[in-house]
């Protein structure tokens, strides 16, 4: 059994020779010093279990070697000593902690007998003590187990390693895979610059040989290490390193790391019985940072795998969307052979009908009007299947965009105005020019506008702004918005308005294919268009057009689009 | 009396040619003679001396622009004007010069209304009268 350490002060010779005298030896170690410094320096040195001293000293006096040692160690009791007694030193000695306070002269079994008492109280208290150690071990062990993020969860262990060994720094070093070193996966009481820059190979220095053989390492005292009380990592004289030992993997690289522990509040040295403490937390430490390492895995493989399904998502609509195309395109070819002529025909029979017939007032003019009206709109449609096909096939040429744009305002300005919409252009004086197709592109901001005008039948605003790409974009892309203060899109509506055949509007009224080609029509062009709306307040579309030429090489203002003159209207 | 304009129409669709004759010829200023295949088209060409052809492009065996080319090359038709008419293009798809490049004046879409089918025709007629003027 662990002998009960004590310490005597007593700037008397002959006080001090009666109490090592009266102790058991088999039961007890007890040493003794004439003055306070040299008890406090033995205490900071060795760990004792009780301190009986002299009140009155010269320097320092016993009252503040108890405040001393009850700062820094409050398990450790202390029995007052004194020949001049008064009541104001024992109640003062007592609130600070002093377990007895006895007078000179005092009789031995007193003595003995308090010692006694003392000792008895404190190995509960001490068992008290370690109840709670475990305790909290266990309440750890808990939320240790249950953390997912890695850097959280050493901070934690930790922090509860420095809380069951009352230590004031400490560090949990991981050994990274590729290269075997040690690097700081969390710190406390350590500079950023001894974070960062710490790589220690294993084998190398105490942190390194535990990671190395995986056995912790208990340092009372710096003299037993060379070099550790030079290191610019710690300054105390007691160190503990424990291994974190991996469940799983081989035992050859079963260290995934160390938990350092220095700089115990007490000053004193670490303990056995604290380094099989650290080793339990650190069992339960190592389960919990590899699951943490697991999960991250798992994490990441969940996110690639989501992300390989987007992408083969995004591929397949894409192939789908191609296919579409594709079909479209020759649906469209053969649907134009085979209705505009018979379309054709009926228009020229219609006409010559009504040449003939109406004048003897032998036909309807309104019937013969209403089948010229279907053939439009029969036509209209081959024209939108065809025109869906075509955007496959780009002549580029300079177009200066602000030019293009009056274009389009020009054919729809006379619509604006019959259903009271205002069209206001906000411009910039640039002369922006791109490399694209200007018939195509006529067509997706006619359809853009035309849609708009649409969206306000009782009139409203259309606002068309062109404008220079900012910041990074600045002279890569032009950046078209046509907004307009109409009906607006519903939320579930949107993410489809750019699908072939899908419309909103009455049978008959649209194909649904106006805002594909637009879409299609700036896919060519390498351009992406953007659409925010609220319902009740109106659309917006961005289109975001780059620039295919640096703009210097592109001629100012200089479009040479052709015009519709080579054909009939 | 002024000569009627001798329009030579060459396209695959009887009944489209048909209502084309009957609606030209009704308005008085033109006769329309009618050719369901291009080679019998350029054979027609060569004979009649037509003022103005109207060229299908998507016909079987021989093709519009074939056609063209065939009549281009043949000093008796390729002073002839050639509008071509046809279902497959948009109304100002194609540009001038690529109608030129393939011997042609104009492109139409069907369908196309009697109105504007006489006013193409007339206006490429006078194009090609001021052309002959300045040379």
């Amino acid at each position: 059994m662990e002998k009960d350490r004590i310490l005597v002060v007593d700037d008397e010779e002959i006080i001090r020779q009666l109490l090592v005298r009266t102790f058991d030896k088999d039961r007890y170690h007890v040493e003794a010093v004439g003055d306070a410094e040299a008890a406090l320096k033995r205490i900071k040195g060795d760990s004792f279990n009780l301190l009986i001293t002299d009140l009155k000293m010269p320097k320092v006096s016993g009252m503040d070697v108890l405040r001393e040692i009850k700062s820094v160690n409050p398990y450790m009791e202390v029995i007052i000593i004194t020949g001049y007694p008064t009541i104001e030193s024992a109640v003062e000695a007592v609130k600070i902690g002093a377990f007895d306070f006895i007078c000179k002269p005092f009789d031995l079994e007193q003595m003995k007998t308090a010692v006694t008492r003392c000792l008895k109280k404190q190995k509960f208290s001490i068992n008290h003590v370690k109840l709670g150690e475990l305790t909290a071990l266990f309440e750890i062990s808990k939320t240790v187990s249950i953390s997912t993020d890695i850097k959280s969860l050493l901070a934690r262990i930790l922090d509860s390693a420095l809380e069951i060994v009352k230590a004031r720094k400490g560090s949990i070093l991981l050994c990274d895979e590729n290269t075997r070193e040690l690097t700081v996966g969390a710190a406390r009481g350590l500079s950023a610059e001894v974070i960062n820059n710490t790589r220690i190979p294993l084998g190398e220095g105490i942190a390194g040989r535990v990671a190395k053989e995986g056995k912790p390492i208990l340092v009372s005292g710096a003299e037993q290490v060379p070099g550790l009380r030079n290191s610019s990592r710690y300054e105390t004289n007691s160190f503990l390193s424990i291994p974190l030992v991996s469940k799983y993997l081989d035992s050859q690289e079963n260290i995934l790391g160390v938990i350092n522990m220095t700089d115990k509040i007490s000053q004193e040295s670490f303990t056995e019985r604290e380094k099989t403490l650290l080793s339990v937390l650190a069992g339960q430490a190592a389960v919990a940072i590899e699951n943490a390492n697991i999960y991250t895995q798992l994490q990441s493989k969940i996110l690639t795998l989501g992300q390989t399904i987007d992408q083969l998502n995004q591929t397949q609509n894409q192939l789908i969307q191609s296919e579409k195309m594709a079909a479209v395109g020759q649906l469209a070819f053969g649907i134009a052979h085979e209705i505009r002529n018979p379309l054709g025909i009926i228009l020229g029979g219609v006409e010559f009908l009504e040449k003939n017939l109406v004048k003897k007032g032998g036909i309807n003019k309104e019937a013969v009007e209403k089948i010229k009206q279907s053939v439009d709109r029969a036509n209209n449609i081959i024209v939108d299947l065809l025109k869906f096909s075509r955007t496959s096939e780009l002549e580029r040429q300079s177009v200066n965009i602000r030019a293009l744009m009056e274009d389009v305002t020009s054919l729809i300005e006379n619509q604006a105005y019959l259903k009271d919409v205002r069209i206001v252009k906000n411009y910039t004086d640039n002369a922006l020019s791109v490399l694209a197709d200007p018939n195509l592109l006529r067509q997706a901001f006619f359809n853009l506008c035309i849609n708009a005008i649409d969206s306000m039948p009782k009139g409203g605003g259309l606002r068309l702004n062109i404008y220079s790409g900012q910041g990074a974009q600045a002279n890569k892309e032009v950046i078209i918005e046509i907004a307009d203060t109409g009906k607006g899109i519903p939320k579930d509506i949107l993410p489809r308005i750019f699908e072939p055949f899908f419309t909103t509007k009455e049978p008959g009224k649209g194909t649904g294919l106006g805002l594909s080609i637009v879409h299609l029509i700036l896919e060519r062009h390498k351009a992406t268009i953007a659409v925010e709306s609220a319902v009740g307040k109106g659309t917006k579309f961005t289109i975001r057009l780059p620039f295919s030429l640096p703009v210097d090489l592109l001629s100012e203002g200089g479009r040479d689009d052709k015009k519709k003159e080579d054909t009939l209207n | 009396m002024i000569r009627k304009k001798k329009i030579l129409l060459i396209d695959d669709e009887e009944d489209f040619c048909f209502m084309v004759r009957q609606n030209l010829e009704q308005a008085g200023e033109f006769e329309v003679i009618i050719a369901n295949r291009g080679e019998e088209g350029i054979n027609l060409a060569r004979e009649q001396k037509p003022d103005l052809i109207l060229l299908d492009i998507v016909m079987p065996k021989m093709m519009g622009d074939d056609v063209a080319a065939a009549l281009i090359s043949d000093p008796k038709t390729k002073n002839i004007p050639l509008v071509f008419l046809t279902a497959q293009v948009l109304e100002g798809e194609i540009g001038v010069e690529s109608i030129k490049e393939i011997g042609g004046h104009l492109f139409i879409a069907k369908p196309v209304n009697t109105e504007k089918l006489i006013s193409a025709i007339k206006t490429v007629l006078r194009e090609k009268i001021n052309e002959t003027k300045i040379s």
